[in-house]
């Protein structure tokens, strides 16, 4: 269990205090829930990993947990460039307190992570994904209850990012995560709730779906408010107006997702999914294309599409194609 | 389920897991870094002894002029690395504090122990090198020799402990720390014997607690050493407990200043 209660945080910069990058953040995650943060850049989302890892204090509020927190794994945090993965490994175990069994971790580590002769060469000549490698095998050498992760699962090819799934899936009966991606599959296969992270707050969903849409919705309007004040300017009206009208056709769109099908995307039937996109069309909002759709957080059954080729004439066969190929796509995404 | 570590259990296994990662950083960066910590100050007795040799100066202050060059250059080296090394252990550890159990003055208090214990190995050597060549160096009061190295070494970790918190918070400070360390290395005694310093100077430079630890030493060498009558080993050990005090102190109130920054 880790309880978060009105968590505030700014950071000290050159010029005093900065400004506040939580305000007022509360919610309480309970044991073996695996959890998405999501929420646009610069919106908190590490500043509150690293709280939640005890790496950092809140300036104002507590953070509690009574279970085994990994620290936050993410961008080249945690490694010692100037120190081997070997050395850096033995690092980590000795102070965790593992000493006598030294062996057979930096072994697992060394295995895992797969660097072969590099291992015993400093980080500093390491690539990216070699770092995020070394720092995930690292992790998963200890027992944690929860592992904060700040976008290493995406990092590495998708060889590593198979294995690195199924040490996850493996763990996921005893231990849960929490973690920030970009990757919309990512956070899909391995989380079940989500906190959207708006304008210094924290709003909790319990399927991270929910949180997903929420995060769309809000950048959408965001969108639309950047374009009417360049609306505003002389000279680039028609241009604004055709992006706006793409714009907004989205967020209808999610809007009617929301009242359709939100929810419980998973358990969508056909008829519904036709409705949806027929009620799209009568509004007309002709094309809301069906890769859009499944971006946009629906997932359509398979056997949705004959049926729906029905609904759409043929020169607009060819986005149900489209769409196969994208559910496709997050099919492959949601096996890795 | 594993049993739940006590803090001291924790900070203890931090500790030697910064020390050795700081020691083989500190011997094996590089090429042979680990011959440069000997043939550093090797040299600089050797430069200094030839030219006392050369001016025909055979003892200063009554005792064998390599004995006082090497005491003086060794004491003062405990005092100078420590207080340089500790300096940057923050900043070269910043990687390491996503691990919520490191805490940047573990850093800083290992840092001055690898210090420490590398000059004290280092002294050793160069002492058994020269009484190989056939110097009497057996000191007399060796207790008063260890007093003195080990208040040196103390005065470097406080120093240490300051500027390592300082340099963080006001960068321009911490240029100022480095440059400190030279005019410090000629009003310590290391290359001239303070008591043939006329009054009041000698006073003045007396205030400098690190020319009490350098003469002290060289008295544990031999007790008929002419050190400035001001000296006193209190003086040493109180002015390291002060230094130490504050450095702590600034390490308590931003501590998580250093880590976030």
């Amino acid at each position: 269990m880790i309880v978060v209660e009105d968590v505030h945080k700014r950071y000290m910069t050159d010029h005093g205090p900065g400004k506040w990058v939580l305000q007022g953040v509360s919610f309480a995650i309970p044991p073996g829930l695996s959890v998405g943060l999501v929420g646009g850049n610069g919106a908190g989302k590490s500043t509150l990993l690293r709280l939640i890892g005890g790496v950092d204090v809140p300036s104002r509020g507590r953070i509690e947990s009574n279970c085994r927190v990994s620290w936050p794994m993410g961008f080249g945090g945690g490694l010692q460039p100037s120190l081997t993965g070997r050395q850096n490994t033995k690092f980590v175990c000795r102070i965790h307190g593992h000493e006598e069994d030294i062996r057979s971790r930096v072994a697992f580590v060394e295995e895992f992570a797969e660097l072969g002769d590099l291992f015993d060469e400093p980080v500093k000549t390491y690539s990216t994904g070699m770092r995020s490698r070394l720092q995930f095998g690292l992790s998963l050498a200890f027992d944690f209850d929860v592992y904060i992760s700040d976008e290493v699962t995406a990092a590495g090819d998708a060889a590593f990012r198979d294995k690195a799934a199924a040490a996850f899936k493996k763990l996921s009966d005893h231990a849960s995560i929490i973690m920030v991606s970009h990757g919309e599959g990512t956070l899909r296969q391995f989380c079940t709730a989500g906190i959207w992270l708006n304008e210094g707050r924290a709003h909790w969903f319990d399927d991270i779906n929910d949180a997903l849409r929420e995060y769309k919705k809000s950048q959408l309007n965001h969108q639309i408010s950047v374009l009417l004040a360049e609306q505003l300017l002389p000279g680039n009206q028609e241009r604004v107006a055709l992006e706006l009208e793409k714009i907004q056709q989205r967020l209808k769109a999610v809007v009617l997702l929301e009242q359709g099908m939100a929810g419980e995307p998973a358990a969508v039937d056909h008829e519904e999914g036709v409705r949806v996109i027929q009620e799209a069309n009568q509004q007309g909002m002709q094309l809301v294309g069906l890769g859009q759709l499944a971006q946009l957080g629906c997932n359509l059954k398979p056997g949705a599409i004959p049926m729906l080729k029905k609904y759409y004439p043929a020169p607009h066969n060819k986005h149900l194609d489209l769409y196969d190929l994208k559910s496709q796509c997050v099919k492959v995404e949601s096996i890795n | 389920m594993r049993v739940r570590r006590t803090s001291i259990n924790i900070t203890l296994s931090v500790w030697k897991a910064l020390f050795l990662r700081e020691a083989v950083s500190r011997l094996a960066t590089g090429r042979a870094a680990w011959l440069w910590l000997v043939v550093e100050p090797l040299i600089s007795v050797v430069f200094l002894l030839f030219i006392f040799t050369g001016f025909r100066m055979h003892t200063v202050g009554g005792i064998n002029t390599a004995v006082w060059l090497m005491v003086g250059m060794m004491a003062f080296l405990v005092f100078r690395r420590t207080g340089t090394q500790t300096q940057n252990a923050v900043d070269a550890n910043r990687g390491l504090f996503t691990y919520r159990q490191v805490k940047p003055i573990d850093t800083v208090l290992m840092r001055a122990a690898l210090e420490g214990f590398l000059t004290t190995l280092i002294t050793v050597i160069l002492f058994a090198a020269a009484a190989l060549l056939g110097v009497d160096v057996v000191p007399e009061d060796p207790l008063l020799v260890l007093e003195a190295f080990f208040g040196l070494w103390l005065i470097g970790m406080g120093f240490g402990l300051i500027t390592s918190v300082v340099g963080e918070l006001i960068p321009e400070l911490g240029k100022i720390s480095g440059f400190v360390m030279t005019p410090l290395y000629f009003a310590s005694g290391a290359m001239i014997p303070l008591a043939s310093i006329s009054q009041p100077y000698r006073d003045w430079l007396m205030f400098n607690p690190v020319a009490h630890g350098l003469e002290a030493a060289r008295l544990g060498f031999a007790s008929h050493y002419h050190a400035p009558s001001q000296l006193s080993v209190a003086y040493l050990y109180g002015f390291a407990l002060v230094l130490i005090f504050f450095g702590l102190a600034l390490h308590v109130r931003y501590a998580s200043r250093l880590i976030t920054q």
